[in-house]
């Protein structure tokens, strides 16, 4: 059972180096459960590489992330009960959006094509689309790599840059389902180089800058 | 239990890729093509005396040579060169399926395209020998014939009276499909465990040099290298056959029970054990790996 006045997401002293290169330098900080949390910042300043080790694919050199009160790389592997899109996943260039969802689907233990469908209608593509991921625009690719992070019905989402790619009706598309979400109740930690998403979207925003964080609102 | 079919869904996620992946397609011909270039010298002498073979015969006298296991294995390591998958793809999978279950999938993943890639090998000879076989656990008249002909043959041929005096066809088909599996696995696990603890360039780098043992460790070397007269041959052998991984998957490079070279069990318990700690290392490597991928379409 997971504690529900806890934060969702818990950065504890997180540092990152690579090589000689510290990235993230030290980041305490906690994110509550229920909101939108934004985080603006320059290319390079380490937004991509913390949020890489909250979801569990860095291990950090130092300090620790814990989501929904478990510790990652610890007591899970990855963050639990978590949706996220960084990056951008690398889909299997030959097969249909529905078949990549499907893999994945197989991957998170749901059944069926139902709940794939569901989330790829709520992104706004077709989910009977016959062309290969490949021949899909930028913005399809992104709208797609939405439809994944929500494939389980996640409590937490993290997301780097959702709109990046994203024409205006798609931008407007997202921050609908984002302001959806958040009304379920769900998590959202949300980086982005647009000041709309933030000023729309975020209760809460931080800034990274070299490694730093600082709150902002 | 969860963990296992986890495993077992990213293993089936790899081979999916592999559809679409030419380099798979050209190491079946080339796999296909090298067993047709291998077997048939055997192929000829039965074709030009009018004599039958053993329905496993083309695949043991060719695998039990050391140089055409080489060549096999080069073909396979095409394919497994693109495994473990460590793209936005291979993580975005590794993130659902979780750490363990991902690396026990590209274990699954190595074992069963190796094991494919044996049975492809042991199934292209059987068919190319086709029309002149029999399936009796006897040597046939081609063996005979190679092994204790005055005359003699290539001494290349892999085929010798020890063989033929010693053991019949399915035991030793048997013993020579295990070593070569082996041999297969662990050049893959030296990949997987080197693409892990390093790089991938690492991971195949190193697996080729093992490849490139296979050239340079052999008896000929040794004699050269050592300055032993021919009397010593018996010496290089031995110094080959227990330090070269290629002499260990070599069949007629083991001890039959007079003199000192590795037993077949030994070598199989070396080369398993090996393929077993390097695959224990990756598990525990992975623990801490860090991903370090980008975004884009993946390349299948």
């Amino acid at each position: 059972m997971t504690d529900t006045t806890a934060p969702a997401i818990q950065a504890e002293g997180i540092r990152m180096r690579f090589g000689a290169d510290t990235v993230v330098k030290g980041i305490t900080c906690a994110w509550e459960a229920g909101k939108i949390h934004g985080i603006v910042g320059r290319n390079g300043s380490g937004k991509t590489v913390l949020m890489k080790c909250i979801c569990g694919f860095l291990r950090p050199t130092r300090g620790q992330a814990r989501v929904f009160g478990r510790v990652i790389g610890k007591d899970v592997d990855f963050a639990p009960d978590t949706g996220m899109l960084i990056e951008a996943p690398g889909f299997l260039p030959h097969e249909t959006g529905m078949n990549n969802l499907l893999w994945l689907a197989r991957l998170s233990g749901l059944k069926g094509r139902e709940r794939v469908r569901a989330c790829i209608h709520l992104v706004g593509l077709d989910p009977d689309l016959k062309k290969g991921v490949g021949k899909y625009s930028m913005g399809m690719r992104q709208r797609l790599g939405i439809a994944q992070a929500l494939l389980n019905d996640p409590r937490l989402l993290i997301l780097d840059e959702p709109t990046n790619v994203l024409d205006k009706q798609g931008v407007r598309d997202v921050h609908a389902l984002l302001m959806g979400l958040k009304a379920q109740g769900k998590t959202i930690l949300l980086a982005s180089h647009n000041p709309l998403d933030i000023t729309t979207l975020c209760d809460t925003v931080r800034e990274m800058d070299g490694g730093v964080m600082t709150r902002l609102s | 239990m969860c963990d296992l079919r986890k495993a077992w869904l990213c293993a089936g996620w790899n081979l999916y890729t592999l559809r679409k992946n030419p380099r798979f397609y050209l190491a079946l011909v080339m796999g296909c093509l090298l067993c047709w270039m291998l077997t048939d010298r055997t192929l000829a002498i039965s074709r030009d005396f009018h004599t039958n073979l053993q329905v496993f015969e083309a695949f043991i006298w060719c695998f039990a040579d050391g140089d055409s296991i080489l060549y096999a294995s080069l073909v396979l390591m095409l394919v497994l060169s693109a495994f473990p998958r460590l793209d936005a793809a291979g993580s975005y999978i590794s993130f659902r399926a979780g750490r363990r279950a991902w690396l026990l999938g590209q274990v699954l993943t190595v074992l069963v395209i190796t094991l494919g890639y044996c049975l492809l090998l042991l199934v292209c000879s059987m068919l190319l020998g086709a029309g002149r076989v029999h399936v009796h656990n006897a040597w046939s008249d081609t063996a005979t014939l190679l092994s204790f002909s005055p005359g003699g043959f290539d001494p290349a041929f892999a085929v010798t009276r020890k063989m033929v005096k010693l053991t019949l066809p399915y035991p030793a088909l048997i013993q020579i499909f295990v070593l070569l599996f082996l041999f297969m696995l662990l050049l893959s696990s030296v990949q997987l465990a080197f693409t892990v603890l390093k790089s991938r360039q690492t991971g195949t780098a190193l697996a080729l040099l093992i490849c490139l043992t296979g050239f340079i460790l052999t008896p000929e070397r040794f004699m050269q290298w050592l300055n032993l007269p021919l009397e010593f041959t018996f010496y290089a052998n031995l110094l080959s056959a227990w330090l070269s991984p290629l002499q260990h998957a070599t069949y007629m490079m083991h001890n039959f029970g007079y003199d000192l070279l590795p037993r077949l069990s030994t070598s199989m318990l070396l080369l398993g054990g090996v393929s077993a700690a390097l695959l224990a290392l990756s598990a525990l490597r992975m623990r801490h790996y860090n991903y370090v991928f980008s975004g884009g379409i993946a390349h299948d």
